[in-house]
């Protein structure tokens, strides 16, 4: 009977057997019709995931409250929360004034801009099998939950390497001669924030996770193609700093992950020699950035320095409104992949489903965007209720609104933890891919590397291992977030007795984030 | 009478056997038949321990094509052709066994294997 299973697939190189008595063209053939279905999750692939087991999760559940209330306990009696923290400058002097430095941004820029240029041709030209394409693994994997993980861990890398920015500097040398910087050609209005980039962040996380073509190679191509006209129109438009900031969703998702990692990469403004002719500041360059040859002169004066993790997230002067409705949508895109998976989700998926059968086949669409939005304006409204509450707690020493921009960054570890539980072994196991697909990107056949037949080890992580990790994460996660918040009050408030009084409303919201992020891993998945 | 007795001691014996047998082997076992090419509304699991020999059988009124995900073990089913998928449980998770078709369509999973850890 064995013998009778053809064995193939990503995940298993045919055997040497059938490769010597079947021609490739017949061998690929059979594999692209079983792959011709979208089976897949979020973005692209399947998770394994064994549900957490039930002790592990009370485990859990119970430390994050009983670690929550000693927080609260030790920061009544201290208020050593408060001290700036530490911070150690990683050489700019020798950094800036090398060429060496010079010639690692430059290299790792045209390295991503390659790999942008690999990922488009091969989305175009290459076999269109998911994982025969380098595009969706090099999308789904490696740039969004890799780029993810590294901005958490490390920090914000993306604002170095963005090939995006890099090909519109790099034009721009080109074209503009130094005397006469260009300038933006249209004033970005005030009132407009950061909302282009959370509309453009939605779209996006419904291209993750309902969009039929998440895991099609060529329209992923054309995602990429629409997506950089857009961003090289934008900072044409509207200078290449304001397009950065206000309406680049990953520039801004990678961002304000990057705030939690250890190492800060600030550029110091400065303006280029043009606008010093002409009498303009630094100040006025960050103000308002709209001269892109400042803003190069401020990114070569750029620092890298060394901060406890979090840290970075205590900087909340710059968090607008509308910023802060980004992170919003941020974590709750994020979260509501899990709770898509769930079989609590699948039961209101298929009420629905045959509930509503005037909307025939895009049912399922509709459904899931609608539970996206609906998420969405949940988490956003469940948020905006805690931030009238530590307002109304704070004995009105603070606004509803400004308690709101003032404490969302503090919700930021709790979705680390959660994109670590929830992403590790899939990042482990899928990404694996990338070292067949760098042999062989375009599904032609090649073998580069000689690594075209690697197979990749799904027992890489085993269960226990990812159980633990999992929680010791979203425990983790939870007592930053919850300490980061004192921090925060106690500067903002002065008074102890009334910080603490003032969090009462964030403690019982970190504890819910944390009790689903635990709920949701606790699940088995459903595909 | 001797003759009787010793048979039926001789058929307890074999049952034994045969029963140990099966045990010694420490197959687990799941018997999927699949109706009209579709999953059925609920999957039934499959929950194993880690290095358990694993025995899928499997029986379908339509041709189909099965697919384990994560171990990829592929098969065709047929009326007059059963088929078994047989592994050895070597890498913990929880792996859906579906049926792969032409139609573009989201498939409800057969059933799924859950490997736990030892």
């Amino acid at each position: 009977m064995a013998d009778q299973n053809r064995r193939h697939g990503p995940l298993s190189p045919p055997s040497p057997r059938r490769l010597l008595w079947r021609p490739p063209s017949v061998a690929l053939a059979t594999i692209s019709v079983f792959f011709s279905i979208p089976a897949y999750g979020h973005g692209f692939g399947l998770r394994y995931d064994l549900p957490l087991p039930l002790a592990l999760w009370i485990g859990g559940a119970a430390s994050t409250v009983l670690l929550s209330f000693l927080i609260v306990a030790i920061a009544v009696r201290s208020n050593a929360f408060v001290a700036a923290p530490a911070q150690l400058d990683l050489g700019r002097r020798q950094l800036r004034n090398s060429v060496a430095h010079g010639m690692a941004g430059f290299v790792a820029r045209l390295l991503a801009v390659s790999a942008l240029a690999l990922v488009v041709v091969a989305g175009i030209i290459g076999e269109q099998i998911p994982t025969r394409n380098l595009a969706p693994t090099a999308i789904w994997i490696a740039w969004w939950v890799g780029f993810s993980y590294v901005s958490a861990f490390v920090g914000n890398i993306w604002s170095v390497v963005n090939p995006w920015a890099a090909v519109f500097d790099w034009c721009e040398q080109l074209v503009c001669n130094s005397a006469k910087p260009r300038t933006a050609k249209v004033h970005w209005p005030g009132w407009l924030g950061v909302w282009p980039a959370t509309g453009l962040f939605l779209v996006f996380a419904w291209l993750e996770l309902i969009w039929e073509g998440r895991s099609i190679p060529l329209r992923l191509a054309w995602m990429a193609i629409g997506f950089s006209v857009l961003t090289w129109t934008g900072m044409f438009l509207f200078g290449r700093r304001i397009w950065l900031t206000r309406a680049d969703p990953f520039a801004l998702a990678f961002g304000i992950l990057a705030r939690f990692g250890p190492i800060e990469i600030r550029d110091e403004p400065t303006v280029c020699d043009a606008c010093a002719a002409r009498g303009r500041t630094a100040t006025d360059h960050r103000e308002r950035p709209d001269c892109d040859a400042c803003d190069r002169a401020s990114q070569s004066q750029r620092r890298w320095l060394l901060r406890p993790p979090g840290a970075g997230l205590l900087h909340t002067e710059d968090v607008s409104h509308s910023l802060a409705i980004f992170v919003i949508v941020l974590l709750s895109t994020v979260t509501f992949d899990g709770v898509m998976a769930t079989p609590f989700w699948q039961r209101i998926e298929n009420a629905m489903y045959v509930a509503l059968p005037a909307l025939g086949d895009a049912r399922l669409a509709i459904i899931n965007t609608l539970g996206l939005l609906a998420f969405c304006g949940l988490f956003a409204a469940l948020y905006r209720v805690v931030a009238t509450w530590i307002a109304h707690y704070s004995g009105n020493r603070m606004t509803a609104d400004a308690a709101s921009r003032a404490f969302v960054l503090t919700l930021v570890p709790i979705a680390i933890a959660y994109l670590v539980a929830h992403y590790l072994s899939y990042f482990l196991i899928q990404g694996q891919l990338l070292i067949r697909l760098a042999s062989d990107p375009f599904g032609f056949g090649w073998n580069i590397f000689g690594t075209a037949r690697f197979r990749p080890d799904i027992g890489i992580v085993g269960a226990r291992f990812v159980w633990y990790t999992s929680l010791i994460a979203i425990v983790i996660g939870h007592v930053a977030a919850v300490s980061l918040a004192h921090i925060i009050a106690l500067r903002r408030l002065g008074d102890s007795r009334l910080a603490i009084h003032s969090q009462i409303p964030m403690l019982v919201l970190m504890v819910a984030y944390t009790m689903l992020s635990l709920w949701i891993i606790a699940q088995p998945i459903v595909e | 009478m001797r003759i009787a007795n010793s048979s039926r001691t001789y058929l307890v014996a074999a049952m034994l056997a045969a029963l140990t047998g099966r045990a010694l082997a420490d197959d687990r076992v799941l018997h999927l038949a699949i109706h009209g090419a579709k999953p059925p509304s609920r999957p039934p699991v499959l929950s194993v321990l880690e290095n358990d020999r694993v025995l899928v059988h499997l029986t379908s009124d339509q041709p189909v094509h099965v697919h384990l995900h994560g171990y990829d073990i592929e098969s065709d089913v047929a009326p007059d052709h059963p088929t078994s998928l047989g592994f050895t449980a070597n890498a913990t998770g929880r792996f859906p066994i579906e049926i792969h078709s032409k139609e573009p369509h989201k498939q409800r999973p057969l059933a799924y294997i859950e490997v736990q850890p030892r």
